[in-house]
């Protein structure tokens, strides 16, 4: 595995999901698996970012709620949910709730656009305050914004801490 | 090259242990503490083990060093160099100079060792000379002898056999006959006459190794060996002996009764012989313990998705049950250690610190045999030394300033480790000055860190608390708080991180207690289930004192307003109230105004609540939640590091469902919710602390009918199981439940004492008494709770066989059972049903072995004649079989796993109920000593396998003699 979030490279993978309609993308290199469990314990009083825990194969994981960190009121699991899950070296036992799981596409780097240069809007501002969506790819159909692993970390962190 | 670094490893780790058991027991010498033989013994092992390990490895250096001190400490032992703080000295130096070499193991050989080898020499030389004098040339040194090994001798069973292992050694002798009469004129007359005079002979050879080809030049040795036990310790061995060229090899050491163990406390463990202890990797081990621990939870989930008609399936599920339970338990086991590893430094830091200050100071130990896991061991290395440093430093005065105080001139540490209601406590008390609560309120004034009303409220118990603030202890001035409080946040830390408080007491002028409250493991809980608007939290059950359903129409069991909140009343005293929903519900501390608010707001709530006393370090404060689940032992996992900052929960599990629970802090819920801020925080008072009353000890309280709450002593109670009523099982008058693999007896206490039958609850417990062998168990329908009382049992009140009498508790007659009066009167009984049923036409015979072939084999044979037979496959089956049933005959194999033949045969007669109980010993050993052992033993008498028909004469025979049934016998012998 090269640098996980190497947007230079001429092709790279991303995995897809939804959160509010939206599409966005992680660099595949940064996920361990995707889990259909959304069996979750609240840890109240924590920030609503924090949706709560999950055990993933014996091992207790902190399940992050994407749509608080993108501004979103929070809802309900679906049967659609997902939980994305992080590689250990990216952060241990982490996994982010989704509203749907997607593919793995492959984008080139001519589809993708820093972020503050396309979309503008309401969503936009507050996902770029949360600083993990770095750019934005333009698949045929629709735009695919990019997370970067290791700054939603750091939105994680903040948004617990 | 892996291989070699493995070896480093190992000695790494061995000789570090070896070093600090040496460290001690140096210091215990010079203190002449314990039998300074045993001492040195202890000493020169482990020199000796150092030195073959690093000349195993090659490490040249410390093998060199390791030989030195193993000749000084020879010396010390034999008088010839005196015992005192200077040998000491040099002896502690060389200790640290081989220390500094195992820890830079690889350079550990280019490091020059003149200078601690000269230090050492004039320690070594006076004695060689003298040794010289004693002993023969060639042997040197007792036991280590040149150009022989261990393998020239082969011990034969038989050998062995004829060895009193009780008092004599083993030794081999190895001599050249020629030598022997060229050189020192010994005739092979006169040099078995010397050996017979060391010991006695058990085998000897000579070595023929064919006609000599070498005429005229000398004749090429003719090796004499030989075998002798002899009481006689090796150095005077070698002195009677007056062989000069024989060479000596201790094959066997003495077996001693007592243990081998020196006085430093802790070694014990180490030391005893190396064949039944191994070493395993520390990650291997923490494997086992998590792959125990999915176990644990595979299990649960298993027994959740059981369905209850499937019987076959269930009886799996029950076996799955108890083996899971014991790995679990054998795992957990394995990642302890005693406390002593930690404790054993101690002494020696606390020799170099008291010289450097100028000091005399003492340490004492107890408690070094203690267990604990592995993992807390080594987070508590820190805060101990921090601690003890402490003590030494600021506590202990000068001599001159203790004399002026009447004190001895040396002060005097002591380090205690005891276990206590499941938890580790660990005491380290001073005799020293004390701490001055005034001074540190000043301090805590003139830093802001309280406001003086505060500090006016407070007990001195919690004044001295604030020294563990880490804000407060590092800008604590040494001179303005007698020193106390400085990096004293560190010990806070530490024990935070393993789920431990510290508690500190102490007088002005008397001295000071750190009391130290750990869990014993950190891999395994026993946690109370409760929930909080229908979500699952657990909360370990050490910090539960007690749990009650409240009542809010009663006047009695309901919460109550005071001026600064919610309180409830509870043994005399108000507690501070917090109520689970409003902690889980803000993430800001709870300050005055919000508790006042919260308490405003259920003013008059009528909701059905619980309440839990919890305890959290030395305070108690009440937690108001909405349900209990139940309790279970629970998996700890640890917490999300990004949740850590919550405060309010210590761990995660899984539960049997899979799901994850949390696991409350107490600590970090009544900090978050500002409850000590309050004056009603009560001081819990110290259970057994210096002002304690020894009367005082652990209770169980429990409910067997609806009608009354009973109690007995915890100190008659082995362990307490749960077991569900739809798992007992009927034979005839009996009722037997499966515990941990083995049927056990339910005994029902309305059968003995007039009290109400038991209540019909989904889920009953028994208690299993400690002082009994045999397989039964008191039935209880409700633990109510554990605590610590200072009985007082009223004998008048209640007066009937089994009942100790009676006491109020909580405000409630109790009535204090006897437990070990109640497994006698059920064993009397079950005696008495058994004699009381016809004689069975039949003899019946209980044959014990453990190969199924002969089982089968012995019992078919058996009934083929008439016999009533029922087969055991192992001594300790058998014998609780006995216990039950009442048999004629017992024939029994030698050779079993768990309890061998001989072992059952000791036991069965030291037992009076089978004084007259005939025995046979049935085994395919067949010679005079084992027969003769067998004999020994308590069997009547001896037959090989496979012989069909003196079995049968020998069975009809012992059948004849025997004089009445043992049961009966027994009925009257144990009243």
């Amino acid at each position: 595995m090269s640098e996980p979030t190497d947007t230079s490279a001429p092709v790279h993978a991303y995995c897809t999901f939804r959160a509010d309609q939206r599409l966005f993308g992680i660099d595949v290199g940064c996920l361990r698996e995707i889990s259909t469990n959304t069996r979750i314990t609240p840890v109240p009083p924590a920030p609503p970012a924090v949706r709560g825990l999950a055990n993933l194969r014996s091992r207790v994981h902190l399940v992050v709620d994407l749509r608080p960190l993108l501004g979103l009121p929070a809802a309900d699991c679906t049967a659609e949910s997902r939980l994305i899950i992080l590689k250990p070296v990216v952060e241990e036992d982490v996994g982010l709730l989704v509203d749907q799981g997607g593919d793995i596409i492959r984008v080139s780097r001519e589809q993708i656009e820093s972020f503050d240069a396309s979309a503008g809007g309401r969503e936009s501002s507050q996902a770029d305050a949360a600083g993990f969506v770095v750019g934005v790819a333009k698949l045929d159909r629709e735009l695919m914004m990019i997370i970067d692993a290791r700054k939603l970390v750091d939105a994680i962190s903040n948004a617990v801490g | 090259m892996s291989q070699n670094a493995t070896a480093s490893h190992r000695f790494i780790v061995e000789a570090r242990e070896h070093l600090a058991a040496m460290s001690s027991a140096m210091i215990a010498l010079e203190r002449n503490q314990g039998d300074p033989h045993d001492v040195i013994e202890q000493l020169l092992r482990a020199a000796h083990s150092i030195k073959g390990g690093a000349g195993f490895i090659g490490r040249r250096n410390i093998e060199r060093l390791a030989h030195a001190m193993e000749e000084v400490i020879e010396n010390v032992r034999d008088g010839t160099v005196p015992r005192n703080s200077a040998v000491v000295d040099t002896l502690l130096a060389t200790l640290d100079r081989i220390m500094a070499m195992v820890d830079g193991l690889d350079h550990s050989d280019e490091t020059d060792i003149s200078e601690p080898l000269a230090r050492l020499q004039p320690l070594i030389k006076t004695a060689t000379a003298h040794e010289q004098a004693l002993t023969p040339p060639c042997a040197a040194n007792s036991g280590e002898s040149i150009a022989m090994a261990r393998p020239d001798f082969s011990l034969s069973n038989e050998l062995l056999a004829s060895w009193q292992s009780n008092n004599a050694f083993l030794y081999g002798v190895k001599l050249d006959w020629f030598q022997c009469e060229q050189q020192y004129g010994l005739s092979p007359i006169d040099v078995t006459q010397r050996l017979e005079r060391a010991g006695s002979i058990l085998e000897s050879r000579t070595a023929v190794s064919g006609p000599g080809l070498s005429v005229g030049l000398p004749n090429p040795p003719l090796w004499c060996m030989a075998v002798l036990s002899s009481p006689l310790e090796p150095r005077q061995f070698i002195g009677k002996l007056q062989i000069p060229c024989a060479a000596v090899v201790i094959l066997r050491e003495k077996a001693t009764d007592k243990p081998a163990a020196a006085p430093a406390q802790g070694a014990r463990a180490r030391t005893t012989p190396g064949a039944t202890s191994m070493r395993i990797s520390v990650p291997l081990v923490d494997r086992m313990m998590a792959l125990a621990g999915e176990l644990v939870l595979v299990r649960n989930q298993a027994l959740r998705s059981t369905d209850p008609g499937n019987a076959a399936f269930d009886r799996l599920l029950r076996r799955l049950d108890s083996v899971t339970n014991e790995l679990q338990d054998a795992a957990l086991r394995m990642r302890t250690q005693p406390v002593g590893t930690l404790f054993d430094r101690f002494p020696r830091v606390v020799r170099d610190l008291a010289r450097q200050l100028g000091k005399q100071i003492e340490v004492e130990i107890k408690g070094a045999e203690v267990e604990l896991d592995k993992t807390i061991i080594e987070l508590l290395t820190d805060p101990l030394t921090h601690l003890i440093r402490n003590c030494c430093d600021h506590g202990i005065e000068l001599p001159n300033e203790r004399a002026a105080g009447e004190k001895p001139a040396a002060g005097h540490i002591s380090l205690s480790a005891r276990q206590e209601r499941g938890q580790m406590v660990i005491e380290i008390r001073d005799d020293g000055r004390g701490i001055d609560a005034q001074a540190i309120k000043r301090k805590a004034r003139e830093q802001g860190v309280k406001r003086g009303d505060e500090l006016e409220r407070m007990s001195d118990r919690q004044v001295y608390d604030l020294i563990l603030l880490s804000g407060f202890s590092t800008a604590a001035k040494v001179t303005d708080l007698s020193g106390r409080g400085v990096g004293m946040d560190v010990v806070k830390t530490n024990l935070d991180q393993i789920g431990g408080v510290v508690e500190i007491d102490s007088t002005a002028g008397k001295g000071t207690v750190f009391t130290l409250r750990l869990p014993l493991t950190l891999a395994i809980m026993p946690c109370l289930l409760l929930a909080s608007e229908r979500q699952g939290y657990a909360i370990p059950q050490r910090d539960v004192d007690q749990i009650e359903l409240l009542d809010p129409g009663s006047a009695r069991r309901r919460v109550e307003r005071n001026h600064e909140g919610e309180v409830l009343r509870w043994r005399g005293r108000l507690l501070p109230v917090v109520r689970l929903r409003e902690v889980l519900r803000t993430r800001a501390p709870l300050d005055a105004r919000a508790q006042a608010e919260i308490a405003e707001r259920y003013q008059g709530d009528q909701a059905r609540t619980y309440a839990a006393v919890i305890r959290s370090g030395s305070r108690r404060f009440v937690l108001v939640f909405d349900e209990v689940l139940g309790s279970e032992n629970i998996v700890v996992k640890s917490l999300h590091p990004l949740l850590r900052p919550l405060g309010i929960y210590a761990a995660t599990t899984i539960l049997g469902d899979g799901s994850v629970a949390l696991i409350l802090n107490g600590e970090g819920i009544a900090r978050q919710s500002g409850i000590f801020e309050r004056s009603g925080a009560e001081d819990v008072p110290a259970l057994s602390g210096p002002t304690g009353d020894d009367q005082t000890q652990p209770v169980l309280l429990f409910r067997y009918g609806p009608a009354e709450l009973l109690a007995a002593p915890m100190d008659a109670v082995r362990r307490v199981v749960t077991i569900t009523p739809d798992r007992i099982e009927r034979i005839g008058e009996r009722e037997l439940v499966n515990v941990d693999g083995a049927a056990t007896n339910i005994v029902r206490l309305d059968r003995f004492l007039d009290i109400s039958p038991c209540a019909d609850t989904g889920r009953l417990f028994l208690i299993l008494p400690r002082r009994t062998d045999a397989p039964l168990g008191l039935l209880v329908s409700e633990i109510v709770d554990t605590p610590t009382l200072a009985t007082q049992v009223d004998d008048r009140a209640f007066k009937a066989d089994g009942v100790l009498g009676s006491a109020m508790v909580h405000g409630q007659i109790v009535v204090f059972i006897d437990i070990d009066r109640m497994v006698q009167m059920w064993q009397q009984m079950h005696e008495r049903a058994q004699a009381a049923l016809p004689a069975p036409a039949a003899k019946k015979i209980l044959v014990i072995d453990d190969t199924q072939f002969f089982q089968k084999l012995v019992a078919e044979h058996l009934r083929s004649q008439n016999y009533e037979v029922k087969v055991a496959g192992d001594g300790s089956t058998g014998l609780a079989m006995l216990k039950l049933e009442r048999f004629d005959l017992v024939i029994c194999d030698i050779e079993m796993p768990i309890m061998d033949g001989l072992t059952l045969a000791r036991r069965v007669r030291e037992d009076p109920q089978f004084s007259a109980l005939p025995l046979l010993a049935l085994t395919t050993l067949n010679t005079p000593q084992s027969r003769a052992t067998a004999l020994a033993s308590g069997f009547d008498a001896y037959e090989v396998k496979l012989d069909r028909q003196t079995l049968l004469a020998s069975v009809n025979e012992l059948l004849g003699r025997s004089r009445q049934p043992a049961a009966l016998s027994g009925a009257t012998t144990n009243v």
